[in-house]
C-alpha cells in the first residue's frame, strides 16, 4: 500500500482486494528504512549496532572481562570510554553488551511471536468457545504487571540471558495474540477469502495463504517496537542480577555496577545508559516508518477508532489506544 | 447502574481464580523441594518426609491449590521458606512504600503528560509541537531506572538537593518523605508522562477539529475555556485508559527503581525472594500485583460510565 488508488482508498475494507505486499517490494523497503531522516539515523544506528554484536571480538579493543587496566578512568585515546570499578575498558564491554542485548531482544521477540501468532489465529479462525477461552487466558496474563511476571518466571527457570528473555517473550506473547485475533476477524470477512473457500481451497490453504499474509502486517509493526521494550526488560533483569550473570558484559550489568560507585564516577553511569536509549528510539523510529509504509491510512483511521471509542465503548477491558503499547518492558 | 456494576465485578472472580491458579500451577513447576530448603542440611529422609506433610505438599496438586486459595481468601499467604515470616506481613509492610512511590509517578505523569499533550495539540505541527514530540519518543525510549541513576548523580550528590536513597512513610514525616519521593518518582513518571502526552495529542487534535468545538468557537467562548473543559472532557475516557493501563507499567518499573534508590518495597521483596527461591514470596507478590491491577482496571471501567453517561 505504498501508492494509493484514490478510489479503493474510499471502499470500505471488505471490498478491497487483498492487501498488496508492500514489504516485499525493493520501493516499500527504502522508504521504511531509508525514507525520511529519522528511520535513516535508525538505520544507521541499528546497523552499526549489529555490526557491533557480530564482530565483537574485532571491535572491542580489549577482553570484556581482563581487569588488566587503572580502575575510574575518564575517556582517553586508550579506553575511548574509560575504565570500571574493576579496571575493565568501558567500550569492550559496551560492544559485548549490545551482542547481549540484540540477542535478548531476538529471543523475546521471537518466542512472543511465536506463542502469540498461533494463538491468535486460531483464535480468531475458529471463533466460538476456543476463541473465548483463548482470549480470557490472555486478558489473564496481561493483567500482571509485565516485568514482575516476567521475575516470577525467571525465578522458576533460573536466572540468566536466555531463562530471563523467554520469559519476557512469554509475558508479551498476549498482546501479539490480541493483535493477530483482531486482525484475523477482519480479514476472514472480505471477498478474497470467500472466493477461495469457494473454490474449493481446504482450510490450511485459505489461511496460510490469504489469512495469514494479509493479517500480520500489523504484528510485525508490534513486533519492531517489543524489540525496543525488550532491549529494556533485559536491562532491567540485568540489573537486579536475573538477567545476564556476571561478569559476563551487559548494558543493565553495567549499570548495575556504575551505580554502586556513582558518587566516585558518576561518568560510568553514561555510555550503556545512553547505548539503551539509542537503541530503543532506533527501533520505535523504524516501527513508525514501517506502519506508514504498510498503512499509511493507520494514523487516520485511528484518531477515528479512538473517538469512536469515546462516544460508543461498552464494558470490555480496554485494549491499547494509539496500537504501540505492549504491556510494559521497563 | 447498581446492577451493572455488580454484574462487571462478578466478573473480576473468574479472572482472579485464573490469574492465582497460573500462578500456582507456575511455582509448582519450580525445580528444588521447598522441604528439603526448609529442613536445613543435616536433615534425614523422616524430617524432611515430615515437613512435606506439614506444608501438604504430599498432597494432589489440585488439593494444594486449594488449601492456598481458601488460606488466602482468609489473607493467610504462606510462609517465606527464608524467613519464616508470613508472606502476607512482608507484602504488607512493602507495599505501602511501592504504592506511594506509584502514586508519585502516576500524579507527576498525568500533570506532566496532560500539560504536554494539550499544548502540542494546540500548536500541532508547528515548532513547539515538533520539540514536545521529540521530548517525548526521547521520554519512552528512556529506561525509567538509569534516569533514577542520572538524576541521583545531578540532583543528589551534585548539588545535594535531595536525598539519594531510602523512603520515609508519608504517614510518619510528611515533608522528609515527600522529600524522598520526588527523584523516584521524576524517575518513573517521565515515560509514562510521554505516553500520556503522545496519545492525548492525538485524541485532542481529533476532538478540536470536531463538529461540537467548531460550533463552541462560532459561539465566541475562549479558546481556553474550550480546551480546558470541553475538548478535555471529551478527552476524559482516553485518558483514562492510558493513565490506567500505566498502572500496570509502574508497578513492574517501580520494582527497578526501588533498586536504583534503595527503596525496600515490593521490588526488593520478590526480586531478593526470585535469588533465593523463596517460591512463596514470589507466588503473594505477583498475586498481589495482579489484583491490585485488576481492580485497577475495575475503576477504570466504572470511570468511563462517571465520565461519559452514554456507555452503558
Amino acid at each position: 500500500m505504498v501508492t494509493l488508488d484514490p478510489v479503493s482508498s474510499r471502499l470500505p475494507d471488505a471490498a478491497r482486494g487483498p492487501a498488496p505486499s508492500a514489504w516485499r517490494s525493493r520501493r516499500g523497503l527504502r522508504q521504511w528504512l531509508w525514507g525520511d531522516w529519522r528511520s535513516r539515523l535508525a538505520t544507521c544506528v541499528l546497523a552499526l549496532v549489529l555490526v557491533m554484536a557480530i564482530a565483537a571480538p574485532l571491535i572491542a579493543r580489549y577482553s570484556p572481562t581482563a581487569q588488566d587496566f587503572i580502575p575510574f578512568r575518564g575517556p582517553s585515546s586508550a579506553h575511548w570510554l574509560g575504565t570500571d570499578d574493576l579496571g575493565r575498558d568501558v567500550w569492550s564491554r559496551l560492544v559485548y553488551g549490545a551482542r547481549a542485548s540484540i540477542e535478548a531482544a531476538g529471543i523475546a521477540v521471537c518466542l512472543a511471536l511465536a506463542i502469540g501468532v498461533p494463538i491468535g489465529l486460531i483464535a480468531g479462525f475458529r471463533g466460538g468457545w476456543v476463541d473465548a477461552v483463548l482470549m480470557r487466558i490472555a486478558d489473564t496474563v496481561l493483567s500482571f504487571p509485565g516485568i514482575i511476571l516476567a521475575i516470577a518466571i525467571t525465578a522458576v527457570l533460573g536466572p540468566g540471558l536466555v531463562h530471563s528473555m523467554l520469559a519476557v517473550g512469554i509475558v508479551f506473547s498476549p498482546s501479539i495474540a490480541r493483535l493477530m485475533r483482531s486482525q484475523v476477524l477482519v480479514t476472514k470477512e472480505r471477498l478474497y477469502v470467500d472466493a477461495a473457500v469457494s473454490f474449493g481451497n481446504p482450510p490450511s490453504r485459505t489461511v496460510a495463504r490469504h489469512i495469514v499474509p494479509n493479517s500480520i502486517q500489523p504484528v510485525v509493526i508490534q513486533a519492531t517496537f517489543m524489540l525496543g521494550l525488550a532491549v529494556i526488560a533485559e536491562a532491567s533483569l540485568s540489573f537486579v542480577g536475573l538477567g545476564v550473570q556476571y561478569p559476563s558484559p551487559s548494558f543493565g550489568g553495567m549499570l548495575q555496577s556504575a551505580s554502586q560507585f556513582i558518587s566516585v564516577h558518576p561518568f560510568g553511569v553514561y555510555p550503556p545508559g545512553v547505548a539503551i536509549a539509542l537503541i530503543v528510539l532506533a527501533f520505535n523510529a523504524l516501527g513508525d516508518s514501517l506502519r506508514d509504509v504498510l498503512d499509511p491510512l493507520a494514523s487516520t483511521r485511528r484518531a477515528a477508532r479512538l473517538a469512536a471509542r469515546a462516544s460508543t465503548r461498552r464494558g470490555h477491558r480496554p485494549e491499547a489506544p494509539g496500537g504501540r503499547h505492549v504491556p510494559e518492558g521497563h | 447502574m447498581r446492577r451493572l456494576l455488580l454484574e462487571r465485578a462478578v466478573w473480576l472472580v473468574p479472572t482472579l481464580l485464573l490469574a492465582t491458579f497460573g500462578v500456582f500451577w507456575l511455582i509448582h513447576l519450580a525445580p528444588g523441594d521447598p522441604a528439603i530448603t526448609l529442613a536445613g542440611e543435616n536433615a534425614t529422609a523422616r524430617q524432611i518426609a515430615a515437613i512435606r506433610h506439614e506444608l501438604g505438599l504430599d498432597q494432589p496438586f489440585l488439593l494444594q491449590y486449594w488449601h492456598w486459595l481458601t488460606h488466602a481468601w482468609r489473607g493467610n499467604l504462606g510462609t517465606s521458606l527464608n524467613t519464616r515470616e508470613g508472606v502476607a506481613g512482608a507484602i504488607g509492610h512493602a507495599l505501602p512504600v511501592t504504592l506511594q512511590l506509584v502514586l508519585g509517578g502516576l500524579l507527576l505523569a498525568a500533570v506532566l503528560g496532560t500539560i504536554a499533550g494539550i499544548v502540542s495539540a494546540r500548536r500541532a505541527g508547528t515548532s513547539t509541537d515538533a520539540a514536545v514530540s521529540t521530548l517525548a519518543s526521547a521520554g519512552a525510549a528512556i529506561p525509567s531506572f538509569w534516569l533514577g541513576l542520572v538524576l541521583i548523580s545531578m540532583f543528589a550528590l551534585g548539588t545535594h538537593w535531595f536525598p539519594a536513597t531510602g523512603s520515609v512513610a508519608l504517614t510518619s514525616n510528611p515533608g522528609q518523605a515527600l522529600r524522598h519521593l520526588v527523584l523516584p518518582s521524576i524517575a518513573l513518571g517521565v515515560s509514562g508522562a510521554a505516553e500520556i502526552a503522545r496519545q492525548l495529542r492525538a485524541v485532542l487534535i481529533d476532538i478540536l477539529g470536531s463538529d461540537h468545538i467548531r460550533t463552541l468557537r462560532a459561539k465566541g467562548l475562549s479558546e481556553r475555556r474550550i480546551v480546558w473543559l470541553h475538548a478535555l472532557k471529551g478527552a476524559a475516557v482516553p485518558l483514562m485508559t492510558i493513565v490506567g493501563l500505566q498502572v500496570s507499567r509502574f508497578l513492574g518499573a517501580a520494582v527497578v527503581v526501588e533498586a536504583v534508590f534503595g527503596i525496600s518495597g515490593i521490588g526488593s521483596l520478590v526480586v531478593g525472594a526470585a535469588q533465593n527461591h523463596d517460591y512463596p514470596v514470589v507466588e503473594g507478590v505477583v498475586v498481589v500485583m495482579a489484583l491490585i491491577v485488576i481492580v485497577v482496571n475495575f475503576a477504570v471501567d466504572v470511570s468511563y460510565r462517571i465520565f461519559d453517561p452514554r456507555i452503558r
